[in-house]
């Protein structure tokens, strides 16, 4: 299954949430919708799977246009939402057979699926425990068993890993690499953990204030924004200066300059020259310089510096 | 088909494995039968009279033997009387006014013949009607020489759990209305809606899955209420198997209500509230708790005086159970009261469906 979309805009009243936003969800592909809280990823993520109606735009499912996917479509795509929702008075395997039951899979289909299932995603231990009783780990595995029982070729995955243990994460992450490698099947993923999407995704797309900003693979964005060189100063301000002044003594050099969590980051093409005038405003305002180093930048100070937010703000 | 009795199988799985929800289903029911059953019922277990006709009292009286056994044992409280005739203690039996009767006919020591009188349907006299067989057959041996036999009890002396019994029954459905609502409403809550977007399930095969469950729990319950009114004295005669007819109907009504509470009201904690509210007003007006209690509300319509609640089929769902349990009436004889029960309950469960499907599974377009 090959998903476009093209020009999808959402218009609220009078705010345009999402403006011609167009995707291609190729086979074979992680594709990550990445953006602030706000940005319009969740309003093109519900557009794409169809519990939205665009306000305008198309979404081609294969070559054949359609303004709104009709229920048919719909059942073939594999969606797990970021909310947890399973049967709480079910245990494990009876949330897997249900949900066979109402993708209409046969009984053999529905024992394979759910065996591979329990396989791939580690399951076994706590296939009788009633899904209210299990660990916040074992709920998000079974979270996305239940979205893909029907093995949909489009996955939709709406921040898959949040709050769990480091090993039901890692277990995730693989479980997601190895569903486009091994079936060739599309996966589009939002995640406010870009480390991880930055190991996952083979496209990325950043979205904010309801438009693309930015998009190609993790190599070609890198490429494209490390061109500067990230410059991070470490300031502890002193009585007198508080975060917002010291941020503002570095604006009036560098216009670009972020303040995130303590740090003060400036993306800067000419080095030394940058280097010399960040230490002047250090000695000029007499601050207290903690630390000061240069770094490539990652996925999250490429998106730093695109949306001048966190992705979790 | 499969997909219905899948989602009948995780309704079911969700009361059972939820004590708060089964404790409402079965146990409130239950406690509400008992309840108005030691209040309003007949004798406990541990209390009977005892009617005795003895026709020669020249070598022993049994009158004495039963006396004995009630002054040894401090459990058992026996009224004793003597009759003349034999026809005078099957007449008290059969109005209640005696729990049971013995009769001994023939008066040869060795081998006498006794006569034991039961009501019909009476747990109460039965299950006490084995402290009087051991007491005969450890005076007399005479196991083989005991002839028991039940009679109807004469509708003259009912009592007023007699007349209530049939609205608990009816009353034991009702207390569905809160779980049937609270069920309904946390395909919302929980996003449970989410996931039925993107299956296959209609969403018809979702209220069906779930309709299909309160059926048959209300039919359970109203026969597990049906055999608890027996054992706290209710006097009845009729088949419990044709009145599970109206009992089915009236079902078609409570769940319509639980339905249109669940459309209206999407957290199921103030669905729950409003249900169990709806529920106790309905019960008032469907006779569960008063008899009669919808005549303080009468008005005209088109020259009739009608009743508020001759718009509940609830209400007309006691009636037919009362009618078949207490008056052992056919089915032909009560066809009044089933068109109507069918035709309110049938209308307002299609219009319920129609309404919770648009409002709150309204995701396949």
């Amino acid at each position: 299954m090959h998903i476009v979309s093209k020009n999808l805009s959402k218009r609220y009243r009078s705010k345009l949430a999402v403006k011609d936003v167009s995707l291609d969800i190729k086979p074979g592909q992680v594709l990550a919708l990445l953006g602030p809280n706000g940005a319009g990823k969740s309003t093109t993520i519900k557009m794409l799977t169809g519990t939205m109606k665009p306000t305008s735009g198309q979404i081609l499912v294969d070559g054949v246009k359609y303004s709104h996917l009709p229920h048919s479509i719909k059942s073939q795509l594999g969606v797990m939402p970021q909310e947890i929702i399973i049967w709480d008075d079910l245990n494990i395997l009876e949330n897997l057979q249900y949900s066979a039951t109402i993708y209409n899979l046969s009984q053999v289909d529905a024992k394979s699926r759910i065996s591979a299932l329990i396989e791939g995603l580690k399951l076994e231990s706590e296939i009788k425990t009633l899904a209210k009783n299990l660990s916040g780990g074992y709920k998000r595995r079974l979270n996305l068993a239940v979205s893909i029982i029907h093995d949909p070729e489009v996955v939709f995955l709406d921040e898959p890993t949040p709050g769990i243990d480091v090993q039901s994460r890692i277990l995730l992450t693989d479980y997601i690499k190895n569903l486009v490698k091994a079936k060739n099947h599309s996966v589009v993923l939002t995640d406010h953990y870009l480390e991880e999407a930055e190991k996952l995704a083979d496209y990325v797309v950043i979205i904010d204030n309801g438009e693309i900003i930015a998009q190609g693979t993790v190599q070609e964005l890198k490429a494209k924004y490390s061109k500067e060189n990230l410059l991070q100063i470490h300031l502890q301000p002193s009585d007198v200066n508080t975060y917002e002044q010291v941020l503002s003594y570095f604006q009036r050099e560098f216009s670009q300059a972020q303040l995130t969590e303590g740090l003060i980051s400036v993306s800067v093409s000419d080095l030394s020259t940058s280097f010399d005038k960040a230490l002047s405003i250090v000695k000029k305002h007499n601050l207290n310089l903690l630390n000061l180093n240069i770094k490539q930048p990652t996925l999250e100070d490429i998106f730093l510096i695109l949306t001048g937010r966190g992705v979790r703000e | 088909m499969n997909k219905i009795f899948s989602t009948f199988l995780l309704s079911f799985k969700s009361v059972f494995r939820n004590l708060k929800s089964s404790a409402i289903v079965f146990v409130l029911p239950v406690v509400f039968m008992s309840v108005f059953g030691l209040a309003f019922g007949g004798e406990n277990n541990v209390r009977f009279s005892l009617g005795i006709y003895q026709l020669d009292k020249s070598e022993f009286e049994l009158s004495r033997i039963f006396q004995e056994l009630s002054d040894e044992d401090n459990n058992i409280e026996l009224t004793i009387s003597d009759y003349n005739d034999r026809e005078s203690l099957k007449k008290d039996v059969e109005i209640g006014n005696q729990s049971i009767g013995v009769l001994l006919l023939d008066n040869v020591q060795s081998s006498p013949e006794f006569e034991i009188l039961l009501p019909q349907n009476n747990a109460a006299s039965q299950v006490n009607s084995s402290i009087v067989l051991d007491t005969i057959n450890r005076a007399f041996f005479a196991k083989d020489n005991i002839n028991i036999n039940v009679i109807n009890p004469s509708k003259e002396n009912m009592t007023g759990f007699d007349f209530l019994a049939p609205g608990l029954i009816i009353y034991g459905l009702i207390i569905l209305i809160p779980s049937i609502a609270q069920s309904f409403s946390q395909i919302n809550e929980k996003n449970y809606i989410f996931r039925y977007t993107f299956s296959k399930i209609s969403a018809l095969e979702i209220i069906l899955g779930n309709v299909l469950f309160y059926f048959i729990i209300g039919i359970v319950q109203a026969i597990i209420l049906y055999y608890v009114a027996i054992m706290f004295g209710y006097q009845t005669t009729g088949n419990l198997g044709l009145a599970i007819l109206p009992i089915l109907l009236t079902l078609f009504f409570v769940i319509a209500v639980g339905l249109l509470i669940s459309a209206v009201v999407s957290k199921s904690e103030a669905a729950t509230n409003l249900g169990t509210i709806i529920s106790i007003i309905l019960g008032f007006f469907s006779g569960s708790f008063i008899s009669g209690i919808g005549n303080i509300l009468e008005f005209d319509i088109l020259g009739r005086n009608v009743q508020f609640n001759d718009f509940l089929p609830t209400k007309w769902g006691t009636v037919a159970v009362d009618k078949i349990l207490k008056d052992d009436l056919a089915l032909i004889d009560i066809q009044t009261e089933l068109w109507i029960l069918s035709f309110l309950g049938l209308i307002v469960l299609a219009l319920s469906i129609w309404i919770y499907a648009n409002r709150q599974l309204k995701y396949q377009s």
